[in-house]
């Protein structure tokens, strides 16, 4: 693998969910904290789509705001391009530049008081990267890129629809001529019908500017269609990383597994359907061992004590005590 | 399902356009009180602002003042001048109607400068209470509880008293305005701050938000660019109700006779001096700086429950 693009190491993030200092003290409570990822590592060569999948309060979002700084890592190291960030130090300006984020929900991550054209060149002015003539011609040359109408930049965002918002944002990240785009659920709060065209866009712009992605997700169907690499989150743990086909054909750990089991679409996995068993458990107070065990079908004494390492596997690796069991790598 | 791609329409309506075709233009021609009230408002605020050029006389230039036409009754010849005027006189021969102008120019530039202060005062410690968190925001909502339990008329008293120490007395009838400004708007911040604070905290996790500190925008910029817009609504009609406030609690410092010098008299003075007479006979005086204080206060009240109604999506 070439040098990647970004490179996350032993990535960790805990919160603190302590109740208040007086209730602490008198109730002699001990300081609470949620882990929503622990020891993330994995790399984003330049021009893939690396996906990360898992059910909710696996730790998918809180992964994609550390790495565009929104939120400071407990631990572990973020290289962008070969330069390091680590925790605790500030994204430094000439970085931000280079990567941006689209997000979840279109209604709200445009400001509803600002017209379209000052949304879509707010990064070209804080960045200094053109005189305000400019930036307004670019906005609408933008709008055009994205399949919309250049006119629309005297427009407020109450007056598009929800496919036509997430196209204003997709805009409004390539504003600023980034290399990296960081997409947070970038369908899920849209119609089924414009969620592949939104996506097929999404294909396009990567083709023609040479993007890289970051894609989370919970929609398998989403996640298949676009990414060359996906990573499967659990409880803030990566536990299995693969090509993305084969993760597919041939998933390794025994979540992926069930998660696979678990697509409505008897088309996409050709196995029988099976509802996904159990629950995720407490951050809080997570299993011992591998965070797994509880639901795990191939649960065995090892799980329970010992936290599994990744291991390669044929198409990427995957951190399960039980295909160590079965072939020892 | 429409096509993704909207065709461009031929031209945006303008903004006037769209503001008379607004939810806001609509709620405002349907609703009969808010249509009274405005006009109310509107005719005190030009026959005020307008004063020096359509009163009938200037009451303060003593060369204009007849003593002659003293305590005349409304639309009555005086006794001695044969002047009729509309409102009556003062003890002095003061023209009522003009009084009552000049006083109520005096009312209003009282409270909306103090309402201004409040609101520049008030959003700036929201905005920041609510954009840091943590001890910050407790430190100022604390300050702010502790300035809420004293009624506003104390805290302006108090502010009132201090600042009578340390002005000059050379000093004092100018700057008295200027106190009673501070006074009021003092008391009056912690409204705005509550609610700013509480609408950015909602506002601060949203999205857009998100979008301009990735890009690693300055937080005065979001604060002020990107929150403050869309916390402006509440804002607005706190600001409202709290202008006929502040004209009522300069009127009642007036009153009490720590507003404003007698050279500039208020509505709060022009009351306060009538009240003297009113068992005399000579009860216009009185009634009609007071009616003129009731309209006024009354409709900006009425217009500020209707804004709070009218921009409130849970009450249509």
């Amino acid at each position: 693998m070439p040098e990647p693009l970004l490179k996350i190491e032993g990535l960790t993030r805990r919160f603190d969910v302590s109740r208040p200092w007086l209730n602490r003290v008198i109730e002699r409570d001990e300081k609470q904290y949620l882990t929503a990822n622990a020891d993330v590592s994995f790399e984003i060569a330049r021009g893939e789509t690396f996906a990360l999948v898992g059910e909710s309060g696996s730790g998918k979002s809180t992964i994609a705001k550390m790495v565009v700084g929104l939120l400071p890592p407990s631990a572990g190291t973020i290289t962008f391009d070969g330069q390091r960030i680590d925790a605790g130090a500030g994204v430094p300006r000439s970085l931000r530049r280079r990567f941006q984020m689209i997000f979840q929900d279109p209604f709200a991550s445009l400001n509803p008081r600002w017209r379209v054209g000052e949304i879509i060149s707010e990064p070209i002015r804080t960045f200094g990267l053109m005189n305000a003539t400019d930036a307004r011609a670019e906005a609408a040359r933008l709008l055009e890129v994205v399949g919309l109408s250049a006119s629309d930049v005297m427009k407020y965002p109450h007056e598009f629809s929800g496919g036509q918002r997430q196209r204003i944002a997709i805009a409004r990240a390539l504003s600023s001529k980034p290399e990296f785009i960081v997409c947070d659920e970038p369908t899920s709060a849209l119609d089924v019908s414009v969620q592949a065209q939104i996506l097929n866009l999404m294909r396009d712009l990567q083709d023609e500017f040479g993007l890289t992605y970051l894609l989370i997700s919970h929609d398998l169907s989403v996640v298949r269609h676009m990414a060359t690499r996906i990573g499967v989150l659990y409880l803030g743990r990566l536990v299995e990383v693969a090509q993305g086909r084969r993760l597919f054909s041939e998933p390794q750990h025994p979540y992926t597994r069930m998660l696979l089991d678990a697509v409505p679409d008897l088309a996409l996995s050709g196995r029988r359907r099976r509802p996904v068993e159990g629950e995720i458990p407490n951050p809080i107070s997570p299993p011992p061992g591998c965070a797994f065990h509880p639901r795990c079908p191939l649960a065995f004494d090892r799980c329970r004590q010992e936290i599994p390492l990744p291991r390669p596997t044929p198409a990427g690796q995957a951190a399960c005590h039980a295909l160590a069991e079965v072939a020892p790598a | 399902m429409t096509p993704e791609t909207p065709v461009s329409e031929p031209k945006t309506p303008g903004r006037l356009y769209r503001a008379w075709d607004s939810d806001l233009a609509y709620a405002f021609r349907t609703a009969p009180v808010a249509i009274v009230a405005t006009v109310v408002v509107l005719i005190v605020v030009v026959c005020s602002v307008f004063a020096p050029l359509i009163a009938p006389m200037n009451p303060y230039n003593p060369a204009a003042l007849n003593l002659m036409n003293g305590f005349t009754p409304p639309m009555e010849p005086n006794a001695f001048t044969g002047e009729v005027f509309l409102l009556g006189t003062d003890g002095q021969g003061r023209d009522m109607l003009s009084t009552i102008m000049y006083g109520t120019r005096t009312s209003l530039f009282v409270g909306a400068m103090a309402v201004l202060f409040a609101m520049v005062m008030g959003i700036s410690i929201g905005l920041f209470a609510g954009w840091r968190g943590g001890w910050v925001d407790s430190a100022l909502m604390r300050i702010a509880d502790v300035q809420l339990a004293f009624p506003a008329i104390l805290i302006a008293l108090l502010v009132f008293g201090i600042a009578r120490g340390f002005i000059p007395d050379a000093l004092r009838d100018q700057l008295a305005i200027w106190v009673l400004i501070v006074a009021i708007g003092l008391s009056d911040w912690v409204q705005f701050a509550r609610v700013v604070r509480g609408a950015s905290m909602v506002e601060k996790n949203k999205e857009y938000v998100q979008a301009a500190r990735v890009i690693g925008a300055h937080p005065l910029k979001i604060m002020f660019r990107h929150i403050l817009p869309n916390v402006m609504g509440p804002v607005l009609v706190i600001a409202t109700i709290s202008l006929a406030l502040a004209i009522i609690a300069e009127a009642t410092l007036s009153f009490l006779g720590v507003g404003v010098p007698p050279t500039q008299p208020s509505l709060g003075t022009l009351i306060r001096v009538g009240q003297g007479f009113l068992i005399s006979g000579e009860w216009w005086i009185l009634l009609f700086p007071a009616i003129t204080l009731l309209a006024l206060a009354l409709s900006v009240n009425l217009l500020g429950d209707w804004l709070r109604d009218a921009l409130n999506p849970r009450l249509r």
